[in-house]
């Protein structure tokens, strides 16, 4: 009887103590919360600005975004180009980009370059101040782009390669001085072309640690960080008397929503104000009167690439006449009409936007000729002269459309008469398989479609882009054509414009016009659904990034 | 009950130890994580730069072997993805997941004993046989395409739930109303099933003799019987609900374990893989060990 008693006892403890488990702080929110003040009064849990006020719907503009990709707010351990938007709020550069994609000053209010491109002077302005109060100085950038030139600095590593001193001259300036001439010297401290330009806040690093500036970043941004609930949303609030842009919305609330349907129903029902829309809803986004679409023309680029292409391995790809066949048999502009319901159009060059100085108005994009493209595939004997006429198509779904885009191009080639297999990888997967130096047999002769910020004509001599170019670069194409590194090295170490601007199109045309390692396919805008709420948004495409600034959210008018 | 502790305990350690072994390797083929974390456009020394700060060149045996003491010594390592300990990681995520889960099966749990009573005090009349088509369609209807519609009628037609979040009460009804529902689909029959069982028994047929109602029979004879085969399904969906809540957490952006597995996957987030898969290995030995104690608690029959 006692034993029976016991584990009748015995059950209703366990009992109790499973719901306890399951239902302890229902209601209540998680101390998952990083804050950087305790602005909560006891008996609430409202979240409330520095100024005391509590974030209403008016003042408030709520944003959901896929995913933040990582929880890390600094610019230390990681780049913009993965943060896609999130930090973005919170940091000023010292140099910037306008829409005409001209660099221009931000935190630095000049700047000068020497004769042979190896020292940079900022002068930087007064009154900028930190979130905390305190203003920025010369001590605080020398701070920073030394704190980028160190080994554990993964995007500071191009910095690295040329970083030779920063000095302090008077009040307020700073020269940074590099070991060799870089011509590109200006857009290291550029913000999206570069983190560099990130001012960090010395004495708050220095006394709270890097790890808690992790978590409670500071910055010079129009936007202050909040808080952050881990996994689900980071919250912003403006910065009253920025020197800058003081934000119309006095919060900014980012949601990390996974699945796009859901983030459909927010914005329909009302929980959120601005989305990226997926061109499969533009038309129930359209007829929605409560909603209304923000264009950023042209900001990002969808290309093809051929991997392996210089080793016979009986690949198809691995033939020029084939890689040509392939680019006329694409109809880019039927895909900018009807696939991107008019809101792309055909590109020449994959990565290079149409908008440098570099950018000769008479490249334009491959006319779609499937008889051309069925004259080459029959001069190059496909198939019966390929070991391997399947082509192996990767594509990654990290993006809504590059699976459908990748069908539909497809569908092109097999009009045409190309066997085509698509093989579908995550981003990571795809990137070790196939832009590195040392390929496995799987990755000769492979094709991948992509997505990517557009970058300007002359960007293709900068020390990033040379690791794809270039034979001995880390990702690179595993082409052998060494001409293609002596140009490298020619109009790299060229101080002219007009002969670096020479060998940048002597590398252009021989990748993508003679060897058709690279096509192009469209330029795409990227497609904002707004609620009613918000009005203008001043967003432009700027070059190498993906990120885009909130900030400039404007509200509607009433 | 101390050889049942003590049998249990080295079970466990057994358990964990090779499930971390399984996955420190496993993931270890899934690629090399850099190109998540080193820009593409970065020197090739900065790849080599956060290999080799994050141990990962190092023999895989004896990366496992610095991971075993860390785990011995609480140290779950530093998140790829946060830079902090991935302890602090899944702590501030996992407390999601027991909400939801949790309230999950309490009113799964709830619903199938009412929906299994209610079937066999009425078996084999127009209810029951409502409930069993109801079991039918709840078991075949995918749970993500049944969330979907739903928030699209809830939240945006009529606008009266959230459709996503862990604010307050109301952002838990459709996660959990519809996970719990399509569950008690699940449990009903089989709770159903033992019942109809137990009233073919002979301590039945004396209750019956003696002039004890039906209902009475049913509710206090029956369904007290009928537990234990229950318990052990409810053990292994509450461990399913812990561990795979993915779509749910995906759907309804709820931050807890199961969306984060999926992330620290897509960004090859080693130690956060391997310390979600200790905490979800640690989760289902639990949650076995219970359901075993409670067993023994309900049928005295049950020794430990």
């Amino acid at each position: 009887m006692k034993k029976i008693k016991f584990k009748r006892s015995l059950l209703a403890l366990i009992l109790t103590t499973v719901l306890a488990v399951s239902f302890v702080g229902c209601g209540s929110k998680t101390e998952s919360k990083n804050s950087v003040s305790s602005n909560k009064s006891e008996n609430s849990k409202e979240t409330k600005g520095e100024t005391g006020d509590v974030p209403s719907d008016d003042d408030t503009v709520v944003i959901a975004i896929t995913g933040f990709n990582t929880e890390d707010l600094s610019p230390i351990s990681t780049d913009f180009f993965t943060k896609d938007n999130v930090v973005h709020p919170l940091f000023d550069s010292l140099l910037d980009i306008d829409e005409d994609r001209n660099i221009v000053p931000e935190i630095a209010e000049s700047y000068e370059v020497n004769k042979d491109y190896t020292q940079i002077t900022f002068v930087i302005r007064d009154g900028v101040k930190f979130h905390d109060g305190s203003d920025v100085t010369a001590e605080d950038v020398k701070y920073s782009i030394e704190r980028y030139a160190k080994d554990d600095c993964a995007w500071g590593s191009s910095l690295r390669v040329l970083f030779d001193k920063v000095e302090i001259e008077g009040d307020n300036k700073v020269t940074v001085s590099f070991k060799s001439s870089e011509p590109q010297i200006v857009q290291y401290f550029t913000a999206h072309y570069n983190t560099l330009g990130v001012v960090l806040p010395k004495d708050y690093i220095e006394k709270v640690g890097e790890e808690e500036f992790r978590k409670h970043p500071i910055g010079t941004g129009p936007y202050k960080f909040l808080e952050s609930e881990s996994g689900s949303s980071i919250t912003f609030e403006a910065v009253e008397d920025h020197w800058r842009l003081v934000p119309e919305f006095k919060f900014l609330k980012i949601l990390e929503v996974a699945d796009g349907s859901t983030r459909l129903s927010m914005l329909r029902g009302g929980q959120v104000d601005l989305i990226q829309a997926s061109f499969d809803d533009l038309d129930s986004l359209e007829s929605d009167s409560n909603i209304h679409l923000l264009d950023i023309k042209g900001e990002r680029m969808s290309g093809i690439y051929f991997q392996g292409t210089w080793k016979d391995t009986g690949e198809a790809t691995q033939n020029v006449k084939v890689r040509e066949a392939i680019d006329y048999a694409i109809n880019r502009q039927e895909i900018a009409d009807e696939f991107f319901s008019g809101y792309a159009k055909p590109e020449k060059y994959w990565k290079v936007s149409d908008a440098g100085e570099n950018w000769d108005p008479s490249w334009k994009a491959t006319e779609y000729n499937p008889e051309k493209a069925k004259e080459l595939l029959k001069e190059a004997g496909y198939p019966d002269a390929f070991e391997k006429p399947t082509i192996r198509f990767y594509t990654q779904p990290e993006r809504a459309y590059q699976i459908k885009l990748t069908e539909l191009v497809a569908s092109y080639l097999q009009a045409v008469g190309l066997q085509v297999e698509i093989i579908q990888h995550d981003t990571a997967t795809l990137e070790n398989l196939l832009l590195v130096q040392d390929l496995t047999d799987e990755a000769y002769g492979a094709m991948g479609l992509q997505t990517s910020p557009v970058l300007t004509s002359d960007g293709i001599l900068s020390r990033s882009q040379y690791n794809f170019y270039a034979t001995d670069g880390s990702e690179t194409l595993n082409h052998t054509d060494k001409e293609i590194d002596e140009w490298y090295k020619k109009g790299r170490a060229s101080l002219d414009v007009n002969e670096r601007n020479e060998y940048d199109n002597k590398i252009l045309h021989r990748i993508n016009d003679e060897n058709k390692l690279f096509l192009g396919l469209n330029y795409i805008d990227t497609i904002w659904a707004a609620s009613s709420k918000v009005g203008d948004w001043d967003a432009y495409n700027k070059p190498g990034s993906f990120a885009l600034t909130y900030s400039s959210i404007t509200k509607a008018d009433k | 009950m101390t050889r049942f502790v003590i049998k249990k305990l080295y079970q466990s350690i057994i358990t964990i130890f090779i499930a971390t072994l399984l996955i420190f390797v496993v993931i270890r083929l899934m690629g090399d994580p850099s190109v998540v974390y080193v820009p593409q456009t970065a020197e090739p020394e900065a790849k080599q730069e956060f290999i080799t700060r994050m141990g990962l060149d190092k023999p895989v045996a004896e990366q496992f072997v610095m991971y075993i003491v860390g785990l011995l010594h609480g140290d779950l390592g530093e998140s790829f993805s946060t830079k902090g300990p991935v302890s602090e990681l899944i702590g501030s995520r996992l407390p999601n997941t027991l909400k939801l889960a949790g309230a999950t099966m309490f009113f799964a749990i709830l619903l199938a004993f009412i929906e299994g009573l209610l079937s066999v005090i009425y078996r084999n009349k127009f209810l029951d046989k409502i409930l069993m088509l109801f079991y039918s369609v709840g078991q075949s209807t995918p749970m993500f395409l049944l969330m979907i519609v739903a928030i699209h009628i809830f939240s945006v037609k009529l606008g009266v739930l959230p459709a996503s979040g862990m604010e307050g009460i109301s952002s838990y009804i459709l996660p959990v109303g519809i996970s719990s529902i399509l569950l008690s689909t699940i449990l009903a029959p089989i709770l159903r099933a033992s019942m109809l069982d137990s009233l073919k028994c002979d301590y039945v047929k004396m209750a019956r003799l003696k002039g004890v109602g039906e209902k009475t029979i049913v509710v206090k004879h029956c369904l007290i019987n009928s537990i234990p085969p229950m318990l052990s399904m409810i053990s292994v969906m509450f461990a399913s609900q812990l561990t795979g809540t993915l779509i749910v957490e995906s759907i309804f952006a709820w931050p807890g374990i199961g969306f984060l597995a999926y992330q620290s996957i897509m960004q090859r987030d080693f130690p956060a893989i391997q310390g979600l898969v200790i905490v979800m290995t640690a989760m289902v030995i639990i949650v076995n060990i219970v359901a075993d104690l409670i067993q023994a608690a309900i049928d005295p029959r049950i020794r430990l």
